[in-house]
């Protein structure tokens, strides 16, 4: 789930939801408003509640930033703010101070090999102009830099800001205090070796091999013996590195300077304490692990002890310790508040620099160590601040102070908390971009169909899908999230079941069958925005006119994404019945008829597919019997099994899609004569260039050989184009085929080999020549005048005929008894005679789409389910059906659904108007509605507000008008429904649908916001 | 042979009249038809109308424009080795390094560069001392105008991170900067002849200004140095032991006798930079690499003077959107109204024309530097940053007769350099060069 939750008691009691929405829309607008912004007057800052890090949280407070610090800060009611200040109001949101890291290793790699070089200086390695988003979008604005890790006493600290103000403003403390690393890190030290490179001459003599310092306990020794001179010897000048080390130590001592001691162990915590002790030094201890022996005199620290800063564990990381320290494999936070009980500041530190944006989280995990939020936060912001002298500076929001902090949605510690926008001295870094395109909707309600709602409901989207729908769902936590008042009721996109959008104007004229509507939509029509900002998501359309029309449906999105093309075949059953019920029989008669015949045909191409393959089998087996015979024979013999292989394959599941396809392109042959025809097929082959990668250097062709002429596709490097010249010289077998390639014509050159396998050459611009070779693996040449799917196939029965008889008796009676027809007679069935206006019956037959049948009187009605249902077995859809008012139990006995057309309330014969959707909803009947408008499509959900006031049930009226419009279309409609898995089309409504003060806030297709309502 | 040819003899009490279509004179409007007078490589005067001695040599450039010489503000050419392997050698100088024969010098005749400022490379700490030459002449004793044009410390670290380079640095100046408070200390106990000397310093400081020195001031803070160690040599002995070259030269820096010329890599450099110049009180020049133009409002609060980067104009990657934005250094810098001057790249570079110095200043006006400006980055601005303005930079009577004549306007491609004259002597004619006329025709490709 991602942003926070609204209850109603975080809106606010004299706040209405719609204000809220606009707060949040000035929200986001906030980055223009603030490049205005950048003069002198003072900027008012207001929200929910302000941490200031280093106190209580203040509710409803208000922080008055004056040249880029905090001049105050308090409750909004006691603090006067300045008549010209521009105000910014972060409504329910969060500001906590930019966070503070203790420690990091930013300042770069620090390759010196000598283990003791406190002159060295952090600041030094960081790069103020490097680009520090990644940190500053998580809220870190601020951070101290240390020299290496590895090192025993590799240097001075500094702190800087991250962004914004010149140098002055962004080192906060050049020298912050002394580094020095007791734990194994530091431990290994080089020798080394002086000089290094180079001459030898008088300022760089050289000298003796160097060993370092290399143990605990050789390390404390050197420490107080630098901390023992450095103390004692006032006036030292003298030369030499080693004394540089004590005049640099000298001066940290005498600035008072903490000195900032890794101390992992135990052992390496008391070295820490002691050396302290004897030297009065002021430490802070980083990364304290084995502090329990501690635990009871951390109160004598506290002179010594400047702060602790604890690591925190590395999120999401597991770590497998050996069984025997799980006793005592103690958490961080373990001490931490106890340490606070004796007075000591706790901050906590990401122990790497990778996890620095994660420092929140880090800090958070604290809570479980019984640190109060607050504490955490402090941790995290002004306890290092103070630890490093620069509270006055940053790490809180107090007077003073630069204005870095982060506004964040909710309070910093709970789950789903996040970083909204950052602030520094005021200036915003802008709001982060919503991440991989997912949203997140919340809202008071969520209808989930059938009268089932869920209170405060989250809907997440990602790209056209609604991924998850639920109280809590997982989102990434930088989705843009859109919040929606208390109130507030997501629906399903609505769906007109008959409409004339789309087209520019009414659908007038008859349209055939074979018509793609969907290739003829006319995305700019004026009346689908109308529609779409009424909440309608879906719209159908077909043409009024003529017996039967198909029906397209389509989004209603800016691209007016077709989803059915047809998505039902709409009839008309009215006026005489006798002739009306007679002509529409005879449309089915003919429609069942031949799908029949396509479906015969394909039980037969089944049938002869098995036995053929059975027969090459058997051939198969008698080839390899046959050793004399020769190899280029053998080598026939493999490709054809294969071939018939791959055809057996396909025809085990036939698709509806294959047969209408496969068919056409076969129509468009011309008739060859047999014996020369070498070209006519499927080639596919490759291009033979090493620097391709493997999928670019596969190509496929589609030739037709007319004459010399070869026409068609050729598919290469991920483009298909049309040949625009190709020739076949059959007495040399010269092949030359041109495409048009990017703009530029390429060729391809080559001969046919013996076997028919092609072997030529392509110019392709800069790669130069490149090797093409290609073989037919497909061969359509022979036009047999039936043919099946597989023009493989039609091959065949010639192959098969003709080698037979070379068969041995044995496997040729195999291969009788293996089927009941004899070989010579196996030929291919006969395929029936394409129609495309046939073709939308194979959906309708197979219940894949239903019938959508205009009916006006009962006995049309009657008629129409008599014969559609009973008769045809349809799935069957009633429309306009204005008469069932008259007798709403006539549909009882029959699946037959209902679509409403508008007006839903019938007046009949001077009767009261009666309520149509009512009655339907009452018998049970799944119904849906039509506008049977252009522009009125749009006034399609307030037609039925109407039904809904007298006496349509709200709930059935949004099914009927959402889920259930969809699911008469088919069982498996992607949209009409706010579930997981469905299409993203929502309407977001103000109330309860169909109350007279609902209004409309936004409405979604597919995933984008087609209009939202601006108030 | 070539040497010879380009090269002319020194003529003793030559005088020169040059009668010149134009007169871009950096020191005030520009002549039509006006004339100049040189005697003994000093410009007499210029004006119109002017009365040509009978035994002037006249050169008729009357339908030529005639500019100062150009001022180049850095380079490190003209040296056999720029570098150092010793990381902290500022006792050394380029005077040693300079080959007067190198083939840097002929080039700049023909580019109507007539005064440089050579300086240790950009990979040694601390570079040693750089010095400002005439482009002219056969040794270099004859050619050096100036030594104490200063220090070169370069912020680009060859071995190991930043943070020691700049910890090395700062060692070493505080290290000198604690011999100097003890000798300091010294002396001022030891008696009044010290004050003195001291403000002898302070003069000599301020007389050196647009002195023209010989050879044996090479390295003048050196024999200043020695010279008050002359003085005190009778008092302590050990004082001379412990003085070496390398805190002579350290002191020369820290008292501000000698500026530091910083070379700053990336931005960040910058502000290291400033922090030093602020930490030691140095005097100091900036030369920047190309990243520093992030830093550019650090730069111009700073009011230092600047040397760009060769590459005038390039790419850069966004390193997170891989998006690509170009660069253009004026630009930046002009919008922050830094006052910076050029140099130019090494020939093999992938763009021929940077260089070029006139060819630099010309990008720059391209992209929006005003004319006027980009003619004073090529002469008298780097001549006042390295204090040299009283003798070269522009066409004025007592200054230095450094000047090319140009066959139309300065800084149009199709503009060639067709004389150029140093201290009063022709060094360069473009009928002359037969090198170029090989490089024009395509003759001869083998010959460079």
């Amino acid at each position: 789930m991602i942003g926070q939750r609204l209850s109603p008691i975080e809106i606010g009691r004299n706040m209405n939801p719609m204000r809220i929405l606009l707060l949040l829309l000035v929200l986001v607008n906030f980055p223009q408003a603030e490049g205005m912004a950048q003069d002198d007057r003072p900027q008012v800052f207001q929200a929910k509640m302000i941490w200031p890090g280093n106190a209580a949280p203040i509710q409803d407070a208000v922080l008055v930033v004056v040249d880029g610090k905090v001049q105050a800060i308090g409750k909004r009611a006691d603090i006067q703010v300045p008549a010209d200040a521009i105000v910014h109001d972060f409504a329910n949101a969060h500001m906590i101070p930019g966070l503070v890291a203790a420690q990091t290793g930013l300042a770069g790699d620090d390759s010196e090999e000598r283990t003791l070089t406190p002159f060295i200086r952090a600041v030094d390695g960081f790069d103020f102009f490097d680009d520090y988003d990644h940190l500053l979008r998580t809220g870190i604005t601020s951070l101290q830099v240390s020299p290496s890790d590895v090192r025993l006493m590799p240097g001075m600290g500094g702190v800087v800001r991250l962004a914004e103000g010149d140098l002055s403003d962004r080192i906060l403390m050049e020298k912050e205090s002394l580094r020095i690393v007791l734990s194994e890190a530091a431990r290994n030290p080089p020798t080394i070796y002086e000089p290094p490179v180079g001459p030898v001459s008088g300022d760089r003599p050289l000298e003796p091999t160097q060993p370092q310092l290399g143990s605990l306990t050789a390390s404390l020794a050197g420490l107080r013996q630098i901390f023992r001179q450095a103390k004692s010897d006032e006036s030292f000048v003298s030369q030499g590195s080693a004394d540089q080390v004590i005049e640099a130590v000298r001066q940290v001592l005498e600035s008072k300077l903490p000195i900032r001691i890794t101390a992992k162990t135990t052992p390496e915590i008391y070295g820490a304490i002691s050396l302290a002790k004897e030297f009065e030094l002021s430490i802070i201890l980083v990364d304290c692990e084995g502090l329990e022996p501690f635990a009871k005199v951390f109160e004598q620290w506290k002179s010594l002890v400047k702060g602790v800063i604890l690591p925190g564990p590395i999120p999401g990381r597991i770590t497998n310790p050996d069984v025997d320290q799980l006793d005592d494999n103690v958490l961080p936070w373990e001490y931490a508040n106890e340490l606070l009980e004796a007075g000591i500041p706790v901050a906590i530190r990401s122990s790497r620099d990778q996890d620095l944006p994660e420092l929140l989280f880090t800090a958070g995990q604290f809570l479980a160590g019984d640190l109060e939020q607050q504490q955490a936060l402090a941790a995290v912001t002004s306890v290092p601040a103070t630890l490093m002298g620069v509270a006055d500076q940053v790490g809180s929001l107090q007077p003073g102070c630069f204005a870095d902090f982060v506004v964040m949605n909710q309070a910093p510690f709970r789950l789903h908390s996040r970083v909204d926008a950052v602030y520094l001295a005021g200036k915003s870094l802008g709001k982060e971009p919503a991440a991989n395109g997912t949203t997140v909707i919340q809202a008071g309600s969520v209808y989930l169909g059938a009268g089932n709602y869920l209170d405060q409901g989250q809907v997440v989207i990602k790209g056209k899908t609604i991924r998850g729908v639920g109280e809590q769902v997982s989102a990434p936590l930088r989705s843009d999230v859109k919040v929606f008042g208390e109130g507030s009721v997501v629906v399903p996109g609505f769906v007109d079941l008959g409409s004339g959008l789309g087209m520019g104007g009414p659908l007038s004229g008859s349209v055939s069958l074979q018509t793609k509507l969907g290739e003829q939509l006319y995305a700019d029509d004026p009346a689908v925005a109308f529609a779409r900002k009424n909440g309608m998501t879906t719209a159908l359309l077909s043409s009024s006119s003529g017996s039967v029309s198909p029906v397209v449906a389509f989004k209603l999105g800016d691209d007016l994404r077709v989803i059915g093309d047809p998505v039902a075949i709409r009839f008309k059953l009215d006026g005489d019945i006798a002739s009306s019920l007679a002509s529409n029989r005879r449309l089915l008669q003919a429609g069942k008829a031949y799908v029949d015949s396509w479906k015969k045909y394909e039980e037969e191409l089944a049938e002869f597919t098995v036995k053929s393959a059975e027969a090459e089998k058997a051939k198969a087996e008698a080839a390899k019997k046959e050793a004399a015979e020769q190899k280029a024979n053998a080598e026939k013999e493999k490709a054809d099994e294969k071939k018939s292989g791959e055809s057996g394959k396909e025809e085990a599941k036939p698709e509806a899609d294959n047969e209408k396809k496969t068919p056409e392109k076969k129509d468009e042959k011309p008739q060859t004569p047999p014996p020369a025809d070498l070209i006519t097929g499927t080639w596919e082959g490759q291009l033979e260039a090493e620097r391709l990668p493997p999928q670019m250097k596969v190509i496929k062709w589609e030739l037709v050989l007319a004459g010399n002429k070869v026409t068609g596709t050729v598919e290469m490097m991920r483009a298909s184009s049309e040949i625009t010249a190709g020739s076949y010289e059959a007495s040399t077998r010269q092949l030359t085929l041109s495409v048009e390639r990017r703009g530029a014509v390429s060729t391809i050159a080559g001969k046919l080999d013996e076997e028919g396998k092609f072997q030529g050459e392509i110019e392709l611009g800069r790669m130069g020549k490149i090797t093409v070779s290609a073989s037919r693996t497909i061969d359509k040449s022979k036009k047999p005048e039936p043919k099946p799917e597989k023009e493989s196939d039609a091959d065949k029965p010639n192959e098969v005929k003709a080698e037979k008889k070379d068969l041995p008796v044995g496997t040729q009676e195999k291969a009788t008894e293996s089927g009941k027809e004899i070989t010579n007679e196996l030929t291919p069935p006969k395929e029936p005679k394409k129609s495309e206006a046939l073709d939308p019956y194979f959906d309708l037959f197979a219940g894949k789409i239903p019938a959508i049948v205009e009916s006006d009187n009962l006995n049309a009605i009657k008629a129409t389910a008599e014969l559609f249902h009973k008769e045809f077995g349809l799935r069957t859809i009633v429309v306009g059906c204005e008469d069932l008012v008259r007798q709403p139990e006539l549909l009882k006995h029959y699946e037959v659904s209902v679509i409403a057309k508008a007006p839903f309330l019938v007046t009949k014969d001077g009767n009261p108007p009666v309520n149509l959707p009512q009655l339907l909803a009452n018998e049970h009947l799944k119904f849906g509605f039509q506008s049977g408008g252009t522009t009125g499509s749009g006034k399609l959900p307030s037609a039925i507000q109407y039904a809904v006031s007298q006496g349509l049930a709200p709930d059935d009226a949004v099914d009927g008008l959402t889920v259930d419009a969809a699911a008469l279309l088919s069982e498996n409609a992607t949209f009409g429904a706010v579930k997981a898995g469905k299409d993203a089309d929502l309407v977001v409504l103000s109330g309860p649908p169909f109350e007279f003060a609902t209004k409309i806030l936004a409405v979604m297709i597919d995933g984008e916001w087609v209009y939202q309502c601006e108030e | 042979m070539l040497a010879a040819l380009l090269v002319q003899p020194v003529l003793a009490q030559q005088s020169l009249a040059i009668k010149a279509g134009r007169i871009i004179t950096m020191s005030g409007e520009p002549i039509e038809g006006g004339t100049i007078l040189i005697r003994d490589g000093q410009i007499t005067a210029v004006g119109k109308d002017l009365e040509i001695p009978v035994e002037a040599k006249v050169i008729d450039a009357s339908d030529k424009v005639v500019m100062p010489g150009f001022v180049e503000a850095h380079s490190t050419d003209g040296m056999g080795q720029a570098n150092e392997t010793n990381p902290i050698v500022p006792y050394v100088s380029v005077m040693d390094e300079i080959n007067p024969m190198d083939p840097y010098f002929q080039e700049a005749r023909r580019n109507g560069i007539t005064t440089v400022a050579i300086t240790p490379g950009n990979s040694t700490m601390i570079g040693g001392q750089a010095a400002v030459l005439k482009t002219g002449g056969e040794f270099v004793d004859s050619m050096v105008l100036s030594t104490d044009t200063g220090i070169k410390i370069s912020l680009r670290p060859v071995r190991g991170s930043r943070m020691s380079h700049m910890a090395k640095l700062r060692e070493t100046l505080d290290d000198a900067k604690r011999k100097m408070e003890k000798k300091a200390g010294k002396e001022a106990k030891a008696a009044e002849a010290e004050s003195e000397a001291d403000s002898n310093d302070t003069e000599r400081g301020a007389g050196r200004r647009g002195r023209r020195r010989g050879p044996q001031a090479a390295d003048p803070a050196a024999q200043e140095e020695e010279e008050s160690d002359d003085s005190k040599e009778k008092e302590t002995k050990e004082e001379k032991t412990i003085e070496s070259e390398l805190d002579k030269a350290m002191f020369a820096l820290l008292s501000g006798q000698l500026p530091a010329i910083i070379y700053c890599e990336k931005a960040m450099d910058v502000g290291a930079a400033l922090r030093l110049i602020e930490e030691y009180q140095l005097k100091a020049k900036l030369v920047l690499g190309r990243e520093c133009y992030k830093a550019a409002q650090q730069v111009a609060d700073a009011k230092l003077p600047v040397i760009l980067d060769p590459e005038l104009v390039f790419w850069e990657e966004d390193p997170r959107t891989k998006e690509e934005t170009k660069v253009v250094l004026p630009q930046v810098y002009q919008e922050h109204q830094v006052p910076y001057t050029f140099q130019v790249g090494r020939s093999n570079s992938r763009s021929l024309g940077r260089n070029y110095l006139w060819y630099q200043a010309a990008t720059a006006v391209k992209y929006g530097m005003p004319e006027q400006q980009a003619l004073e980055a090529l002469t008298i601005l780097p001549a006042k940053f390295h204090g040299i303005e009283g003798l070269v930079g522009s066409i004025e009577e007592g200054k230095d007769a450094d000047l090319v004549i140009l066959s139309g306007d300065p800084l149009k491609i199709d503009t060639w350099v067709e004389t150029t004259i140093v201290n009063g002597e022709v060094v360069y004619e473009k009928e002359e060069d037969e090198q170029l006329q090989k490089m024009l025709t395509g003759e001869d490709q083998n010959s460079k």
